[in-house]
């Protein structure tokens, strides 16, 4: 039941903001970082005491605590502490935007969203906490900001419910193909029971369902073709608002789409990896085309993001050689995209642009900003000694064990042309010549301590894993193959 | 049952051919009655769980989305030149195109069962309108309703299995579905803000 304290606690902290109207100014910076260091420390808790390959039910089996729950659980708390970090620095910086504590509130309730979604073990239950997450967020991107922004939330919030709306169908059309026509036969949506079954009833069913809970999430995830949006809100949210998106929220996403993935393969071991490998390679051909041309550091991130998730998908797609690479790339990816972003924050409030042509020698005149966003980059681009290089290395030799040798030469060229791409971007503007008159900017400490916290577990995740987290990681491996 | 089929499908459709925001809405609320007889033609009313998804498809689907979106919608705005599917002859066309193609889809799936046909292939129609009229038309007026049209394909679909949800789970689609008509609601007031692009400068938030 500890693990709940983890949602208990931003739940909390909202509720007080929300009853105590009068303490919502002073009290909304300590109330958010306070609620996140609590679900942090439960969360690491957890993740410490939890005997491997333990498996304990809460509250009626609706939540489960497994190796999947408690590995992302954990992240996602390192994630909001950092945002929660960002955000009091913010917050006490200048002068609050109207209305700054209720974009705070809605932040809380969000991770508890996201928070109580993993932990889920309930699969329409996990459908509607992560689509409440939607609705919490996407007022977030507009939120003090102008039109553009409104058109880009507005787009976020068509293709979510969209890719949720084919996701939920692909859950009722489980649920036809196991009761039968005429409800001859029990249904259920409890992953633990789900397991249990020998058989899914009707395969025409629940082939079509497979088919059309990939493509929802597909959406969520930013897959192509299905992408449209996410350049879009990515570049228009505020800074803390896109790692939310796309480090908490996604990885809810991924994990749903895990459960779904591994629960259907244990019924059928190949089934969706090609339409995996397609959605994916398509993803990471179409990013390509766009980081040439972007011109914008936070948007070509935002291209970069659906490269990583093409690279989750074609790993996901090559099933079980990839599998450690995929879970270990996942976790580096969501501390990596948690840098580069909350750093762009950094950037846009110094320089006061977000066009790559106007920044040069980041490195120089923004120290500790820089240096973040470097490292941030290195790991972006699939650096040793970075946790996301040693996730690509397994995914890219098990293509070559599986004889996707195409796929492998494909992927080669695709993530070379990514990186020169994104190099001859984001170089000159991290290393090139400063202007004459551009001084050097005294940061302080904390604007980037949330980084500083990502860089080291991003780092140790490369050069040495303990190893209770590397048997953790294997166990969540082990789950993306079925049984 | 296949009467209420035909009168969705009418609801779904009939809409698209007109170019008036008040048809529009009127069909979405005629979609939300026809949900819920649907859901007592097909289901005992024998648990909380049923007796809350009627309520909700009767009281929020049918009576406050209409009642709701009439209220919070500049008039003015959504009377400018509205159309769900467009305004040409080949836009037109794509819809008839869309339903034949539901229905094709209904006949596949139902294996012979002809109410079974007739609920999938309305479900299908109704998906692959809504997501036209979320994909074909600029205007987010009207994108709007094809979201709350698609959405109502994704309960008809629901509806397919004769089995409740639990209570909890019930509960939670329910305040889904009230926490997303709100949603939507913050966003009709802000339409017109997002039509003309004035460019005016912004503030960097959190």
């Amino acid at each position: 039941m500890l693990a709940l304290l983890c949602v208990a606690a931003p739940v909390l902290g909202a509720l007080a903001l929300l009853i105590a109207p009068g303490l919502r100014e002073t009290a909304a910076k300590p109330v958010l970082v306070l609620s996140a260091a609590v679900s942090l420390l439960v969360a690491l808790i957890v993740a410490a005491t939890r005997p491997t390959g333990s498996v304990t039910y809460l509250l009626w089996r609706y939540f489960v605590l497994d190796a999947t729950s408690v590995l992302f659980l954990t992240i996602i708390a390192i994630v909001f502490f950092g945002i929660s970090i960002y955000v009091r620095q913010k917050l006490s910086r200048r002068s609050a935007l109207p209305r700054d504590e209720f974009v705070v509130v809605r932040a809380l309730w969000f991770f508890a969203t996201c928070a109580l979604a993993v932990l889920c073990n309930h699969l329409v239950g996990m459908w509607v906490l992560l689509e409440a997450g939607t609705l919490l967020i996407a007022p977030l991107i507009y939120f003090g900001r102008g039109p553009e922004a409104i058109r880009a939330s507005w787009k976020y919030l068509k293709f979510s419910v969209i890719g949720f709306g084919f996701n939920l169908v692909g859950l009722m059309c489980l649920a036809r193909g196991m009761g039968g026509a005429h409800g001859d036969h029990t249904v259920t949506f409890f992953l633990d029971e789900l397991y249990a079954l020998t058989t899914l009833g009707d395969k025409t069913w629940w082939e079509l369902s497979l088919a059309l809970m990939v493509f929802g999430l597909g959406t969520k995830l930013g897959l192509a073709p299905m992408y449209a949006w996410l350049p879009d809100a990515y570049d228009e949210a505020p800074p803390a608002v896109t790692t939310m998106l796309a480090a908490l929220q996604f990885n809810c996403v991924l994990l749903f789409l895990f459960r779904q993935v591994g629960l259907l393969r244990s019924f059928a071991p190949d089934l969706v990896s090609a339409e995996l490998i397609a959605m994916g390679g398509m993803s990471i051909a179409i990013s390509g085309f766009h980081i040439v041309r972007a011109s914008n550091y936070k948007r070509l991130i935002a291209y970069a993001s659906i490269s990583h998730a093409g690279t989750v998908a074609v790993g996901l797609g090559m099933g079980k050689n990839a599998a450690y690479g995929v879970v270990l790339y996942v976790v580096s990816n969501a501390l990596v995209k948690s840098i580069l972003f909350l750093t762009c924050g950094n950037i846009k409030d110094h320089y006061g642009s977000k066009q790559i042509a106007s920044l040069r020698g980041l490195i120089r005149v923004m120290p500790f900003s820089g240096w973040a966003f470097m490292l941030g980059t290195f790991a972006l681009l699939g650096f040793a000694p970075f946790g996301s290089f040693l996730g690509e290395i397994i995914i890219l030799s098990s293509m070559v064990e599986s004889g996707y040798l195409v796929l492998f030469l494909f992927l080669c060229v695709m993530l070379t042309v990514n990186l020169v791409a994104t190099g001859r971007a984001l170089f000159p503007m991290i290393w090139g010549d400063t202007q004459e008159n551009e001084e050097k900017v005294i940061e302080p400490i904390w604007s980037i301590a949330s980084s500083i916290l990502y860089i080291l577990v991003l780092v140790a995740l490369g050069m040495y894993t303990p190893e209770p987290v590397t048997s953790l990681l294997r166990e969540v491996a082990a789950t993306l193959d079925g049984k | 049952m296949t009467n209420l089929f035909i009168v969705y499908l009418a609801a779904v459709i009939v809409p698209a051919f007109f170019f008036s925001w008040r048809v529009a809405v009127l069909g979405l609320g005629i979609q939300g009655l026809m949900l819920s007889f649907v859901l007592l033609a097909g289901h005992e009313i024998d648990s909380p769980a049923v007796v809350i998804e009627f309520l909700c498809l009767l009281l929020i689907r049918a009576v406050f989305v209409p009642w709701y979106l009439l209220r919070k919608c500049d008039t003015r705005y959504a009377q400018r030149s509205f159309a769900l599917v467009g305004t040409t002859l080949w836009q037109r066309s794509v819809v008839v195109l869309l339903t034949a193609a539901g229905f094709a889809m209904g006949l596949a799936m139902g294996k012979g069962d002809m109410r079974e046909s007739m609920q999938i292939g309305t479900a299908a129609s109704s998906l692959l309108i809504g997501m036209l009229m979320v994909a074909n038309d600029r205007q987010p007026a009207a994108q709007l309703v094809g979201l709350f049209t698609f959405e109502g394909g994704v309960t008809l679909v629901e509806l397919l299995s004769p089995h409740a949800m639990s209570f909890p789970i019930q509960m939670g689609v329910t305040a889904i579905d009230v926490f997303f008509v709100l949603t939507l609601g913050q966003y009709l007031a802000r339409f017109p803000q997002i039509t003309p692009t004035d460019g005016a400068a912004e503030q960097e938030g959190i």
